[in-house]
């Protein structure tokens, strides 16, 4: 199990590596440069430029300057942003705590919607409740988050003054109106994939063989069934929290939450690029773990799983899997 | 009977008592308040302010080095935490002096004499001296990363010098009567403090001498400025200034509706209805920056005046006011705004239409007699948002219809757009220039050679004029140069004047304290809002 954990944690280096010049490269074939956005409507003269161009080191090869950042990184230094002229790392730690609530908030939102909606829909198929609940979670989908954010606000905030319009300051008040915006976003495909996986699962011997020992419903949905539909579960869930970990622009944009992702598109509109990458670089590393952390979580829910982690991975030749 | 006659008489007195009781409203003879009124008075409570006064801003703070933005949303912000040697109050168009106790100015315009105040201080506590105002021009001159804005003024001086520890000279290359006007605006001439720049290069340009201080700032999200207790003037009442950044605008409106925040910048003009019907709310509308249609001299058609003048008698500005901006810009009738000194637009004295309304004949007549007529003839319009590309497919549109000619819009994003001019790879470009007050400033669109001269336009004639009138120190003489340089670019046609978007704010009605300027640099240092 430990080597297998440090495979993977090893393979994050390349994963970083490739993210990182991707990055740099495409910012730089992108038309403009940070000088454009300075000068903004001003035209300036070569002098100006050029000193600029050096004050931010882009007077220099790309190559170069690639290779003095990944110095740096390994170093544990993000950069300076070029906008700001503050430390990548200290704006993005800045941020973090309130994208993580965001996104811990969203997906448990989405969670407690889905899971009992989906599993709902498993055990009574094909009747009006399964597609009313095939239509929520479509709902949930079809409407633009930003729309429904603006909703909510206009609602619960501007008409009942419940909760604030936009901010991180009201505690956990703040909170709520984002993460159902999101939360109702991302319980479409939970939802969808709680009941094909239940669906899945609901028609096993294994099942019917519990029931004829006389389990109550519950405990054979709930101990039985649902504990062997949480791989595809687990899944989406783990890509939904590093979705949001690595910013909901439009949901922030409406709330004005000082998170990640309007960092992430501000950079890169203003051709922030030390912000940019070193953002984008935390979010692959951020994902790189929530993934693992997933994997690892499928090793929890299915022992076969712990198993095949740790003979390294191997799986013997005709050994059964699922 | 007897007893009948006593009530009698007890009542008469009775309402006799009430008769000759004091009005409390009343005052004696002698003028002074009547003991009623004292006691009035004296239960009338103070008003309470607010702790803190809360901005939605629609721009993101980005820096505060105010010598590297001038933008508005960076100008206010500015004006609280830094001050000018001089300041220029546009309302009432006179000079205020702030650092500086007094100043001189020399006979011919050249040299000016700035006697600072003695104890003034710093928010780090360091008291301002004639080397911290030497250390402003020569970092403002030198920083790579002062604005473009910033470096042109201090070009425009030859020398500087310390005479004293209180005194400072500086001489201009050119003489210029209204150089202070400049000096002035954007907040972006605020006097640094030297040491500590010095000790921090990168968050030093931060302290300033203004009643409001940094407190805290959270790049991108909001600022938080307090009450410098140690001001050398009149401090603000209020304790705390924030300014959050609300980038979305309905969210914004609904924030200041809710009272989360006290003052809305840039409320779309859709929303102004509600506003102005919502009892606790008021607003403020003012110029903005001036939008053109600018043409690149430099391709064809537009190396033609007459093709220019077709195109701009062709354009209805109504329609576009009406479809993009709801009917609430301010169309414009010259290429300068009104409050700028030299403003001229009365074009039908001098022989000339006034321009702002369409007109198709004239237009043809134009299109006639250029060298393109006839031909298939097309361009690009380069923008960079969403409003001016809605502005570009009405062009077209017009253009289509009134000239057969065929236009396309291209939307790029800022650095692109910046990238686009660079390269003089656009044709026509929707843009927008916010001017100063003072005259000269739109030299900066059409001197040869100027920072923001666009087209590549260039005719010595108005070089010379505008050096005429920024030497000339009979106001009206140099209003005459303004005159004449207006006529000369009716006639060279190098932009379509368009609009001054007329920029909405929307504020409590419980807030005081502001001075509103037209232009939008807005003053905040002594703002309020009753409890």
């Amino acid at each position: 199990m430990y080597r297998y954990v440090f495979k993977r944690l090893l393979l994050m280096i390349p994963v970083i590596l490739g993210v990182s010049l991707m990055i740099y490269c495409i910012m730089d074939l992108a038309p403009g440069d940070i000088i454009d956005i300075k000068a903004g409507d001003n035209i300036m003269t070569e002098e100006q430029e050029a000193a600029m161009r050096a004050h931010y080191g882009l007077d220099q090869p790309i190559l170069i300057r690639y290779l003095l950042y990944m110095n740096n990184l390994l170093h544990g230094d993000l950069g300076t942003s070029y906008t700001y002229n503050e430390p990548v790392m200290k704006l993005y730690l800045q941020r973090l705590p309130h994208t993580i609530k965001l996104a811990l908030a969203s997906v448990f939102v989405s969670f407690i919607l889905s899971i009992p909606l989906g599993i709902i829909a498993a055990v009574k198929h094909g009747s009006l409740i399964d597609n009313s609940a095939m239509i929520l979670a479509l709902l949930g989908l079809s409407i633009p988050n930003f729309w429904l954010g603006l909703m909510l606000i206009i609602l619960f905030s501007n008409k009942w003054g419940i909760f604030p319009s936009g901010g991180d300051e009201a505690g956990i008040k703040s909170l709520i109106l984002p993460a159902i915006t999101i939360g109702t976003g991302l319980m479409a495909a939970l939802t969808r994939t709680t009941r094909s996986s239940m669906l899945d699962v609901i028609r096993k011997d294994y099942l019917r063989t519990a029931r004829a020992k006389g389990a109550l419903e519950r405990r054979v949905i709930f101990r039985h069934a649902l504990k062997n539909a949480m791989i595809p579960i687990l899944t989406i869930l783990g890509t939904q929290l590093t979705g949001i970990l690595g910013g909901s622009v439009l949901t922030e944009t409406v709330f004005s939450w000082p998170g990640v992702g309007r960092l992430v598109v501000d950079s890169i509109n203003g051709r922030d690029v030390p912000t940019a990458t070193g953002l984008l670089i935390m979010k692959t590393i951020v994902m790189s773990f929530i993934v693992l952390i997933v994997d690892l979580l499928y090793a929890v829910v299915d022992p076969r799983v712990k198993a095949r982690y740790s003979k390294g991975g191997k799986k013997k030749k005709n050994e059964p899997f699922g | 009977m007897k007893r009948v006659l006593a009530l009698f008489i007890a009542a008469i007195m009775l309402l006799s008592l009430a008769a000759c009781g004091n009005d409390p409203k009343a005052t004696d003879p002698q003028g002074s308040p009547s003991q009623g009124e004292t006691q009035q008075a004296a239960t009338e409570a103070p008003k309470e302010y607010k702790e803190e006064v809360i901005f939605g801003a629609d721009v993101k703070m980005e820096t505060l080095d105010p010598q590297e933005k001038s933008d508005g949303g960076h100008g206010m912000i500015f004006l609280m935490t830094h001050e000018p040697l001089v300041y220029y109050n546009e309302n009432e168009r006179i000079f205020v002096n702030k650092l500086a106790e007094r100043y001189e100015i020399s006979s011919d315009s050249k040299t000016y004499t700035f006697y600072l105040r003695k104890g003034v201080k710093f928010h780090d506590g360091s008291e301002l001296t004639a080397d911290d105002v030497i250390f402003t021009f020569e970092r403002g001159l030198n920083n790579a990363t002062s604005s473009s804005s910033v470096k042109e003024l201090f070009k425009k001086m030859e020398s500087w010098k310390k005479i004293d520890d209180y005194t400072v000279s500086f001489t201009l290359t050119l003489p210029n009567g209204n150089f202070l006007i400049g000096m002035s605006n954007f907040g972006s001439f605020g006097i640094l403090s030297k040491s500590a720049c010095e000790k921090d290069e990168a968050k030093g340009a931060s302290i300033g001498t203004g009643p409001w201080k940094h407190k805290e700032f959270v790049a991108g999200d909001y600022l938080l400025l307090e009450r410098f207790e140690e001001y050398w003037g009149e401090k603000p009442v209020t304790k705390y200034f924030r300014s959050r950044y609300i980038p979305e605008g309905a969210a914004r409106l609904m924030a200041l509706e809710n009272g989360e925040i006290d003052i809305c910048s840039k409320v779309a003009v859709e929303d102004t209805a509600d506003v102005e019907a919502n009892p606790k709310l008021d607003q403020f509308v003012y110029y903005g920056a001036l939008t053109y249609l600018f043409f690149n001299f430099d391709h064809a058609p537009f190396d033609d005046v007459n093709f220019r003048m077709a195109v701009l008698w062709a354009l209805d500005l109504d329609e576009i006011n009406a479809g993009v901006m709801g009917g609430g810009a301010r169309i414009a009738t010259a290429r300068v705004a009104p409050y700028e000194f030299g403003y001229f637009d009365d074009f039908a004295s001098t022989g000339r239409d006034g321009y702002g309304k369409q007109n198709v004949q004239k237009a043809k007549e134009y299109l006639a007699k250029s060298k393109y007529a006839g031909q298939d003839i097309k361009f690009d319009i380069a923008v960079n948002n969403a409003e001016r590309e809605l502005i570009g497919q009405l062009i077209q549109a017009q253009l289509k219809t009134v000239l057969g000619v065929t236009v396309t819009v291209t939307k790029y994003d800022t650095a692109g757009f910046t990238a686009v001019q660079k390269e003089r790879g656009w044709d026509g470009l929707i843009a927008s220039i916010g001017y100063t007050a003072e005259g000269d400033d739109i030299r900066r669109s059409y001197g040869t050679g100027a920072g923001q001269n666009k087209m590549n336009y260039s005719n010595p004639e108005v070089d010379e004029l505008f050096d005429k009138a920024l030497i000339e120190q009979d106001k009206a003489k140099s209003q005459e140069y303004y005159k004449q340089i207006q006529c000369i670019l009716y006639d060279d046609c190098p932009t379509v004047p368009m609009f001054f978007a007329g920029n909405s704010l929307a504020y409590t009605k419980k807030l005081s304290g502001v001075e509103w300027v037209d232009r939008g640099y807005s003053l905040y240092a002594y703002v309020k809002v009753e409890k």
